[in-house]
């Protein structure tokens, strides 16, 4: 389970001076639950996500993954986290399983188990064929599917994709959605951020609008489209994000 | 802990070797690079000195007939070839300048008569200082004159009942003490170090660049910072990689060195085997002594500056001028007469490159070569704690 509270970060840029990218943000994921995490460009989603990797240390705020705090015990956190965002890039000069397996051991698997739970994950994401092929050589969605196979190498308790859905076919991007659904099943935290509305309809279970660094609403799809009265996923979002415009 | 450092280090190595800039900056360059120095300098220059001694040299004898033995002389000589008689001063110069002939050899007037009359005169020879060749046939042209003149004196001598041995009293002998090591020594072992040093750090360079700039550009930085290892053994994985691709160059160069100056001079012939150095395993040794540290202190150098760019054409931009940086100071064993002492032996960079040059020379003295050895070490340690504070720090890692 996730659990964010108070979280911010600014950044001192040399051109734009200071920037609240996250600001004073709180919402928590239960287990066996999808939070939708959505946003304009530059809403700050990237950064918060970074935030609860441990990519980037809270200017103040903290956040708990698993239970484990983000801040006082980084490595224990990322242990327990799959994260996957659109700079995770693979390392283009390993195969396909090299990269998977790499990842293994980093999570500490001995080097059978790794051995074990990289063909796993091959068969699961049916890369079979390319599992020998340089990850530079791959085609965008077999990236995306060794990527996703390297963020769950350690069967993660919380899991964190940053549109993770972006660029891919239909047939690969359900596939996606398809595992992160079984995920969910099985009892893991999921936060997902997209920019595509209606996949964050049907995927989840909550949705948190970010705007400008903060939270502007939280809720079920339906709860949000109560709120601002209107049918379609893509109103709601315009709506609320129009209303709190001002908000800089 | 060492195990993640050890898979890094593994993965990194694997990786790194997969690529063909690192290949030919760790292996190839440096092979390559000593056979093909030394048929390069040693080939040209010998070629250049033996063609232009042995050349027969082109020149002109401004009027000849007031001196027909010297002529003569001249004529039979078969290092140089008479070329022109009958030209005036002004033409002769200007030849010499336009490079048709060498030299020119101006004869007096009345020279024969003068000279059995015993009076006094003189013969001018014209020639272009700033000519490599010309220089040549002004030697020549002075040698034969001086032989005439030789001639003329013990003939006078004689006539008179005068030992020529009188001219002489004594003779000056000159003797070259230094031993072949040192005559070779000497132009290679300023070079030697310079080439070393310059291979250590251009072997590091491109790992270190792709393993970090590199990392960035590709978008891999951010994957290995979410897997649970802390930042300092990756930092160090890293840093293993790029001192072994150094060190690797770096022996490699040694070989290759050794093995141009063992067989590879005596191709040369004389020449060739007067300038190649002995070199002896201690010799090796010290080499090694120095150059550990040395590329300790590139690696982490390299890596602490290379971490800053967001991408590889980026980090060249600031490599680049670190490159003249630190080469600068190896330039320092070209001066003549700088020799070791106490305070360059703390001189990063300009100790490693006198230590080895001394070395090569024959020269050791432990107490310098421990000195520079500890030194380097320290600041070596110094540099990679700067390079683990920079994987640190997020304002580097994510630059925007
Ligand atoms: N390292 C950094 N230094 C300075 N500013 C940054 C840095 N990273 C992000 N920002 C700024 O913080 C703000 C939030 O960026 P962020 O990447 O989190 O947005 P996002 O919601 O992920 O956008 P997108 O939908 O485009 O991915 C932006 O204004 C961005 O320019
Ligand atoms: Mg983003």
């Amino acid at each position: 389970m996730i659990t964010v509270k108070n979280l911010t970060k600014v950044f001192e840029d040399k051109k734009r001076g200071r920037i609240v990218a996250v600001d004073n943000i709180s919402f928590e994921v239960n287990r066996g639950e999808i939070f939708g995490l959505l946003g304009l460009n530059g809403a700050g989603k990237t950064t918060t996500l970074r935030l609860l990797a441990t990519i980037l240390k809270p200017t103040s705020g903290t956040a708990s993954l698993d239970g484990l705090d983000v801040v006082k015990s980084p490595e224990k956190a990322k242990a327990k986290l799959g994260f996957l965002t659109g700079a995770t890039g693979l390392y283009a000069r390993l195969q396909a399983r090299e990269m998977i397996r790499y990842f293994g051991l980093l999570y500490g698997m001995s080097e059978a188990d790794a051995d074990k739970r990289t063909d796993e994950l091959i068969a699961i994401f049916n890369l079979k064929d390319f599992a020998a092929v340089k990850c530079d050589k791959l085609s965008s969605g077999n990236k995306q599917k060794v990527s996703i196979a390297r963020t769950m190498v350690h069967d993660p308790e919380v899991i964190i994709l940053d549109e993770p859905t972006v660029g891919l076919d239909v047939i690969t991007s359900r596939a996606v959605v398809n595992f992160v659904n079984d995920e969910k099943k099985r009892g893991k935290a999921i936060i997902f951020s997209t920019h595509v509305m209606h996949e964050a309809e049907k995927l989840c279970d909550r949705i948190g609008i970010i705007h400008y660094g903060k939270i502007i609403a939280v809720g079920t799809p339906d709860e949000l489209k109560t709120i601002t009265r209107c049918n379609d996923m893509d109103d709601v979002f315009v709506k609320l994000v129009e209303d709190n415009g001002n908000v800089s | 802990m060492f195990r993640n450092i050890k898979i890094i280090y593994r993965k990194e190595l694997v990786d790194v070797i997969r690529d063909r800039r690192t290949i030919i900056s760790m292996i190839v360059v440096p092979i390559l690079i000593f056979p093909l120095l030394t048929i390069g300098f040693s080939g040209v220059m010998a070629n250049l000195m033996q063609k232009s001694a042995a050349e027969k040299h082109k020149i002109a004898v401004i009027n000849k007939d007031d001196a027909p033995d010297l002529y003569a002389l001249i004529d039979s000589s078969s290092k140089v070839e008479i070329v022109s008689t009958d030209i005036s001063v002004d033409s002769a110069k200007q030849a010499i300048l336009d490079k048709l002939i060498r030299a020119a050899i101006i004869i007096p007037d009345d020279f024969s008569k003068k000279l059995a009359n015993g009076e006094t005169t003189s013969v001018q020879i014209l020639y272009d200082a700033s000519e490599t060749k010309s220089d040549f046939a002004l030697e020549k042209v002075k040698d034969l004159v001086t032989g005439y003149k030789l001639g003329i004196l013990n003939s006078l001598l004689a006539d008179r009942g005068v030992d020529p041995s009188l001219l002489e009293p004594f003779s000056v002998a000159e003797t070259n003490v230094a031993s072949k090591e040192k005559m070779g020594g000497l132009i290679l072992s300023i070079f030697l170090p310079y080439i070393i040093i310059l291979l250590s750090m251009l072997g590091a360079m491109y790992t270190a660049i792709d393993l970090t700039a590199g990392e960035k550009e590709r978008g891999t930085l951010e994957t290995i910072l979410v897997s649970p290892v802390p930042r300092w053994q990756l930092a160090t994985g890293k840093f293993l990689t790029i001192l072994t691709t150094s060190v690797v160059s770096t022996s490699l160069a040694i070989i290759s060195m050794s093995a141009t100056m063992l067989y590879g001079m005596q191709s040369f012939g004389r020449m060739g085997e007067d300038m190649a150095i002995n070199i002896t395993p201690l010799m090796i040794l010290i080499i090694l002594l120095m150059m550990i540290p040395t590329a300790c202190l590139f690696s982490a150098l390299l890596m602490s500056i290379a971490i800053f760019a967001k991408s590889y054409k980026e980090a060249q931009s600031y490599l680049s001028p670190l490159m003249t940086i630190v080469i600068l100071p190896a330039l320092v064993a070209f001066l003549p007469g700088v020799e070791l002492d106490l305070k360059l032996a703390f001189i990063p960079i300009v100790n490693i490159c006198l230590c080895i040059k001394e070395s090569l020379m024959g020269h050791i003295n432990w107490i310098y070569v421990a000195i520079i050895f500890i030194t380097t070490f320290i600041y070596a340690s110094f540099a990679i704690f700067v390079t683990h504070r920079m994987f640190q720090k997020e304002s580097v890692l994510f630059r925007s």
